[in-house]
Parts: C-alpha cells; sequence; structure tokens
C-alpha cells in the first residue's frame, strides 16, 4: 500500500479544519448575526476614534480587522494581520489596502507581493498605568532596496488623517510634532519580504 | 499578534534594590497615581487633591520621595523605596509584558505635557503652572532640557529572547542639565553611561533593538525629578510614557 504523501496529509487536514470551522462557528450564530456583530463591533471602534484595517485581494475576497476566525489552536477569535495575512500568504495576493476611519476610508493600492504593512502605535502612561491608543499605519513598500515607502496614518490622539507619509521602514519618522520617530520597524513580522 | 493582552508598570515597593516587590500599577481611575513630595512628607493616606506642596527650591534639586496610588485615591499609597532621585539604584521600576504581542518597533520612553502628546518648547515655561513646567525645562535651570530624567538598562528582553536584568547601580552622569537632542538608546546588558531628559520627541529613550515576538518580557528604568527657582509651580501633571507599536 502506497505511503501517503505529506502534501495529501495536508491537504485533508486543511478539509477538516474547513469543516470543523464552518461548524463550530454556525453551532453558535448564523453568519447574518455574525456579520451583525461585526458591524456592531467596527461601527463602535470607529465611534471611538479608532480605526480598522481592510485588505483586497486579487481574488477579490475582502477581508476585515476584528471579522470572526478560528483555529484550533487559539479557538474563536477575531481576524488578525499576522496570523491571518502575514503568515498565510495572503499578503502576496494583497489588491489594496484600506484604513477605515471617521474621516473616512482611504486606500493604498499594491501591486507588488509582499509590500503592503501594518502596525499600530500605543502608549502606557508610566503615571497612571493607563493604555491608549495613539495612531495606526497601513503603508506599502515602494523600493524593497531602499525600504523606502508611502503610509497613511490615522492619528486617534488628535484625529488627524495623514495620507501621504513618505518615509522608510528602515527608519521610520513621526508623522506628527510631538511623536518621537520610531525607527526601524519590525517589518517581517509585517508580511513584507525584501 | 495583536496588541499584548498584558502590558503594565511595575513598581519596586519593597525595601531595597536587592530585595524588590513588584507592585502592579494597572489604570483604574483618576487620582490613582504617583507623585512626588519633600522627603519624609509623604504618606499612603492623603487624597489627590490635598497631596503635599514642594516648596520651589532656591537652587536647582531633585525631589526626592515618591509615592503610589493604585488602588484608591486617599488610601493604600505605598512609596517607591528605592526612589530618591539619585543614580545609587537599579530596581525602581519596570516594563512587564506577557506572550500575546508582537512590538512592530524598539519602544520608546518619554514624557509629554498631556495625554494629547504635544510637541515641548524647550525651555518656554508657562504662565500657569502645568505639565509643561516639568517638561520644557528652563535655560537657567536645566539649559532647556526637561525637568525629568531617566535611565534605562540594556535591551529589557533581546530579539533573541535572552532577558537583560540589572544587578547594581544605574550610577552615570546625573544632573539638572543633562540630556542629548532625539534618542539615547542602552547598550546591550548596559545602563546608560549619561542620564537622558526626556522631553517629547526632542528627547527620549530608545529601546536599542525590537524584542523578540510572543515572549514575555521585562524592560527595567530608574527616574529624578529635578525641580528649580525658575520653573512655575502650580499642579504640575504630565504624562510620562512608554510608547510601543503592535502588528
Amino acid at each position: 500500500m502506497p505511503r501517503r504523501c505529506h502534501s495529501d496529509i495536508s491537504e485533508m487536514n486543511l478539509s477538516f479544519l474547513r469543516r470543523l470551522q464552518t461548524a463550530w462557528v454556525e453551532r453558535r450564530y448564523s453568519m447574518n448575526q455574525i456579520n451583525s456583530i461585526h458591524r456592531y463591533s467596527k461601527a463602535s471602534k470607529l465611534l471611538a476614534g479608532g480605526s480598522i484595517w481592510k485588505v483586497t485581494l486579487s481574488s477579490g475576497k475582502v477581508i476585515e480587522e476584528d471579522q470572526p476566525s478560528f483555529d484550533l489552536l487559539r479557538g474563536h477569535r477575531n481576524i488578525d494581520w499576522y496570523l491571518d495575512i502575514a503568515s498565510t500568504g495572503d499578503c502576496a495576493r494583497i489588491k489594496e489596502l484600506t484604513i477605515c476611519t471617521l474621516a473616512g476610508e482611504y486606500t493604498l493600492a499594491i501591486s507588488e507581493p509582499y509590500s503592503a504593512f501594518q502596525f499600530k502605535q500605543g502608549m502606557l502612561s508610566i503615571m497612571t498605568g493607563e493604555r491608549q491608543a495613539n495612531a495606526h499605519i497601513i503603508g506599502r513598500v515602494d523600493n524593497k532596496e531602499t525600504g523606502d515607502c508611502t503610509c497613511i496614518v490615522w492619528s486617534s490622539v488628535d484625529q488627524m488623517l495623514h495620507t501621504n507619509h513618505r518615509t522608510n521602514i528602515h527608519y521610520f519618522t513621526s508623522w506628527r510634532r510631538g511623536t518621537p520617530d520610531i525607527g526601524a520597524i519590525n517589518w517581517s513580522a509585517m508580511g513584507v519580504r525584501l | 499578534m495583536a496588541d499584548f493582552t498584558s502590558l503594565v508598570l511595575n513598581l519596586n515597593t519593597g525595601a531595597s534594590d536587592a530585595s524588590p516587590t513588584w507592585t502592579n500599577f494597572t489604570w483604574a481611575g483618576a487620582n490613582y497615581e504617583m507623585r512626588l513630595c519633600g522627603s519624609g512628607v509623604g504618606n499612603g493616606s492623603t487624597a489627590s487633591a490635598s497631596w503635599f506642596p514642594y516648596t520651589r527650591p532656591g537652587t536647582v534639586g531633585i525631589i526626592p520621595e515618591m509615592w503610589v496610588y493604585t488602588g484608591s485615591d486617599a488610601s493604600g499609597g505605598a512609596k517607591v523605596t528605592t526612589y530618591d532621585g539619585t543614580s545609587a539604584h537599579y530596581m525602581q521600576f519596570r516594563i512587564n509584558w506577557d506572550n500575546t504581542g508582537t512590538y512592530g518597533s524598539a519602544p520608546i520612553i518619554s514624557a509629554w505635557a498631556t495625554t494629547g502628546l504635544p510637541a515641548a518648547t524647550p525651555g518656554s515655561q508657562p504662565g500657569t503652572g502645568d505639565g509643561t513646567s516639568a517638561i520644557n525645562g528652563q535655560s537657567s535651570d536645566t539649559s532647556s532640557t526637561s525637568y525629568l530624567k531617566a535611565n534605562a538598562y540594556g535591551q529589557g528582553l533581546t530579539s533573541g529572547g535572552s532577558q537583560q536584568t540589572p544587578g547594581s547601580n544605574a550610577a552615570g552622569t546625573l544632573s539638572a542639565t543633562v540630556g542629548s537632542a532625539g534618542a539615547a538608546t542602552p547598550g546591550s546588558a548596559a545602563w546608560l553611561a549619561t542620564w537622558q531628559s526626556l522631553q517629547a520627541a526632542t528627547q527620549y529613550i530608545q529601546n536599542g533593538g525590537t524584542p523578540q515576538a510572543i515572549t514575555a518580557g521585562l524592560w527595567y528604568f530608574v527616574l529624578s525629578q529635578y525641580s528649580g527657582p525658575n520653573q512655575t509651580g502650580g499642579t504640575l501633571v504630565y504624562q510620562l510614557g512608554y510608547q510601543y507599536t503592535w502588528v
């Protein structure tokens, strides 16, 4: 009897996981309910001054931050850039990267695989223990040799949108006077490949 | 990964650097805060609004005592015993994060006049005292650096996952006028040779690397708060912050 090769096992497991995921999710909520919860969560986040990212893949599929997701290791969870974009290879298939804010939705067109990234900036107040979100950045590496990139920054501190922040992933400069330069960003964890 | 589930400040409320007792300082509401005062003046049972005034000194000097109120405005306050504003300590504060997040860059320690994170105006004192009194500094008192100084140890957690924990005093050069433009970055497993002024985006401390992903870690630092004859008095509330990014 021939041995089952590794790829067969992977495909079988993937198929099984998809069926399990669908069953697991449908057991609790209908898809309409899930979509309603997500829309409510998104609206709440934006009204609170926050923002979310959204990607459109070359297949036309749209993936949005905080959409419900599932994996066997972590169970029911929200869509996460590192787990669902950077680690899955979808970062090679991004056609558009969008930031959704109260000030509107702004999109970067992506033409090169593994060039889109996003990250957030926050602060822990050492005097009070409070944590606050400061900014959300989406970006596109325009030149992989130099690291030059174009970014859109939502500054939740002052509710300002910076739509054309040009900087470099090896030394990411600040977008406002009171915020220090970020320096080198952890681009590999964000799904960028140079 | 998303933001860290747990990212908190730990304060040493133990008796010494050698035997620290780390107390979590998590956001609990207004007036749960760190407070400074003169030597032997503070206690653990005074409301924020009645906290002891510190008389503006005739010459530039250190404010020598710090207290923390973590769970109540007017009770349960604890002294940060190892804080006296000098460089002869190594276990005062640490940032403590769990293994649920991934840093997007090297974290930063700095201070701002308010939570709106405004840019500093070095040397400029306000008409009525506020957070800018401490952060902007003053030309005669601090050479326009901040009245708040800090030192940090190494990288905390390295990109390779090694924890760096200090075992001896910060030492180094500390005075009211120290401070260099931009980021001061401690070497690996070392304190800054010269303390840094914390002044918004003008002067700050930045970690020497991005800590390893999804790995718990600790980054140790110490503080020294100065005051001087040319500082505008009032309720000087500012924001001392640990600024970080996540993927």
